[in-house]
């Protein structure tokens, strides 16, 4: 083992901690990403020039810089910010027709003044809404409907947020938007991963989903009094809002069966379903120019929805890039000690999924970029197990995590103490991360 | 631009608004509203009145007294008081948790005691800080005396159905009727001249003022009889 390897794997593990730490502090992500990519591939850079690596291979300090700060951003826009600004301006149409509110009222209705079911019933509608919408602004327009509504019924309010932002994280499971983002991190790893499609997923989407709704919604319903509150509170908001015709409902759920039953690309599905929405609410009416006016703000109020989530991600693909000329040093240090077998893997994603909150070392969109590299250094993973493994440690701990932005929202809003919260939503992470893995290895563990 | 009403002004309007349209309004902000039709709501909020009132003749017959902190007592309610409780444009005031535990934000009551100070005598005797709380405190013990009284009282055996399918059919109970009983229940024992729904008004006022005047809108179209909701199909 070279020395000058393990010395400079030892500053990146340290380096690596720091960066845990700062995101635990909620510190700025974005910068705090950037930062992390001058370091890594500043010290991937001395170290090949004191013992040259495999990664750095035939390659220049520019052409390092290069496939760093300019191919990182630039594949990942390719790939994903078309994707996402189309989400964004599709949930904004489902904001602003009225659907997903009109949605929620209605299961509302049919769940009637029983706290229990009523919560289960719209943890239900809103998980199926966030498998085609994302970003902070649907997420606080759906939030500002929801919460008060379960919070009349008497929900304790660390027990409303909770089982909402679960809600949400379940839908994330099947969404396509969140799909492609964190397929990009696979494809940036090994080519031969980018083959890998939703339509693939979808069946692990699904289930993962399902397993994660119902783990928020027991750990919600146990956490409740066996008698509900009551409460006396005021409200100015009288939701005498007219409902969105029922035709229109199905918009929600167009742009996953376009995917996955009609194999339509997703910004067309994202497209066909927004221009659905809108004719089916009426709302292509008062002329060509007005409706014009409209769709751009549409897209344009979709594109600030998610505008703080694209820089952290452009940053996120420079150190994405950066992991990847870190992985030997990485390699040399943990290789002995990665799983080598399907469930070994399996086991150690179960146990560790815990460290996929506070944008820990499982969590892609926090520092696991770097252990996926590792990761898929250490082995030939095939991608239809692998990436059900990482999905399950970003998506069940990031979802539910304080350092995510809807969530720590949503402690504003209801004033909710994170330490209530992070009661139920840790323990819930693991759990749901325990069972997914096991149905991981049972679905795809003979692939390996 | 429309100008901000003084907050005696609607003081004044309020306490003409009768017991119907405070109804109304409280039902305006049910879940199950559209639900229901409007002549049915009248006779529900009708009921709830009376089933308010006469449980606080029954409370006032049992105990001797209408001092609601010697009643919390006598019913071994632990009382809690705390700060605001701000969610979104929701003010929480009071809040009951079975099977003791009454809360109530003191915050609120200051604020709305201060404000009502510099308004015309006849309405700072109305709304003095202990007058409040004391509503307040009747109004949660009216939850829990529902609680005792689950499977008789009106509040909560008054049912409609939401839906039925293969012959299965979910009922659900109206959580307006119970907040509409816990308000005469509490007026009864207060023996107050006005609804005790004012206060989601008056209480609501310091902390947005163009919000609290927006309810003090919404409860005059309902008195009104402008405010027509649309109502499902059956």
């Amino acid at each position: 083992m070279d020395v000058a390897n393990v010395v400079i794997g030892f500053i990146m593990v340290l380096s690596f901690f720091g960066l845990v730490w700062y995101c635990i502090k909620g510190y700025n992500l974005m910068v705090g990403f950037f930062v992390m990519s001058v370091l890594w591939t500043s010290i991937a850079l001395i170290g090949n020039s004191i013992s040259p690596t495999s990664v750095m291979e035939g390659k220049s300090v520019i052409d390092v810089l290069t496939n760093v700060f300019q191919t990182g951003p630039e594949n990942y826009g390719k790939a994903i910010l078309v994707n996402i600004f189309f989400g964004a301006f599709f949930g904004r149409v489902l904001i602003d027709t009225g659907i997903a509110a009109t949605l929620i009222r209605k299961v509302v209705e049919l769940g009637g003044d029983k706290p229990r079911i009523t919560m289960s019933l719209l943890c239900i509608v809103t998980a199926v809404i966030f498998t085609s919408m994302t970003g902070i602004g649907p997420v606080i327009s759906i939030a500002v409907i929801v919460l008060p509504i379960m919070l009349s019924l008497g929900i304790p309010s660390p027990i409303a947020l909770f089982s909402f932002m679960g809600s949400i994280m379940a839908g994330i499971f099947g969404n396509i938007v969140n799909f492609t983002q964190y397929q990009a991190f696979f494809a940036t790893a090994n080519e031969s991963y980018a083959s890998y499609d939703y339509n693939t997923y979808f069946k692990f989407g699904i289930i993962a989903m399902a397993v994660s709704l119902i783990v928020v919604l027991i750990v919600a319903n146990l956490s409740m009094n066996k008698k509900i509150s009551r409460a006396w509170a005021a409200t100015p908001d009288a939701g005498t809002t007219v409902d969105a015709p029922a035709i229109s409902w199905i918009s929600i759920i167009l742009p996953v069966i376009g995917v996955v039953v009609f194999k339509l690309p997703i910004i067309f599905g994202f497209i066909f379903a927004a221009l659905f929405a809108l004719v089916t609410c009426g709302k292509l009416k008062g002329g060509f120019a007005s409706v014009c006016r409209m769709l751009s703000k549409q897209f344009s109020d979709g594109a600030i929805d998610v505008a703080p989530m694209i820089g952290f991600l452009l940053a996120l693909a420079m150190f994405n890039n950066a992991a990847t000329y870190a992985s030997p040093y990485f390699k040399t240090l943990l290789g002995g000690a990665m799983p080598q077998t399907a469930l070994l893997l399996c086991i150690v994603f179960a146990v560790l999924t815990p460290l996929g909150f506070f944008r820990g070392p499982m969590n892609l969109v926090g520092s696991g970029s770097a252990i996926l590299a590792v990761v898929v250094a250490t082995a030939a993973w095939p991608v239809q197990f692998l990436y059900p493994l990482f999905a399950i440690t970003t998506v069940a701990p990031q979802h539910l995590d304080v350092t995510q932005s809807w969530v720590a929202w949503g402690f504003g809003y209801t004033k909710v103490p994170a330490k209530e919260y992070m009661k139920m939503s840790i323990p819930t992470g693991w759990i749901i991360g325990i069972i997914l893995c096991a149905i991981v290895f049972i679905m795809y563990g003979n692939l390996v | 631009m429309q100008v901000q009403m003084k907050l005696g002004d609607m003081t004044h309007n309020l306490l003409q608004v009768d017991d119907e349209a405070w109804g109304l309004y409280a039902f305006s902000r049910d879940i199950l509203n559209q639900r229901i039709l409007p002549e049915r709501k009248t006779e529900m909020i009708a009921k709830a009145i009376a089933c308010g009132k006469e449980y606080a003749q029954k409370i006032i017959l049992e105990y001797g007294s209408t001092d609601v902190r010697m009643i919390a007592q006598k019913l071994k309610l632990k009382l809690e008081f705390q700060d605001a409780l701000m969610t979104g444009k929701r003010v929480l005031f009071a809040c009951y948790t079975p099977p003791d535990k009454i809360e109530i934000m003191e915050e609120p009551v200051r604020k709305a005691a201060e404000l009502i100070q510099g308004e015309e005598p006849a309405i700072v005797e109305l709304f003095q800080q202990a007058v409040i709380m004391n509503t307040i405190l009747g109004h949660e013990i009216f939850h829990f005396v529902e609680d005792q009284f689950e499977q008789e009282i009106y509040t909560r055996t008054e049912k409609i159905l939401l839906w039925s399918l293969l012959g299965y059919k979910n009922y659900s109970t109206i959580r307006t009727l119970s907040e509409i009983g816990a308000m005469a229940f509490t007026q009864e024992l207060n023996r107050l001249s006005y609804s005790p729904f004012i206060l989601d008004v008056l209480l609501y006022y310091s902390y947005d003022s163009s919000s609290a005047e927006k309810i003090y809108r919404d409860v005059l179209g309902v008195s009104s009889g402008r405010c027509r909701e649309p109502v499902e199909d059956y």
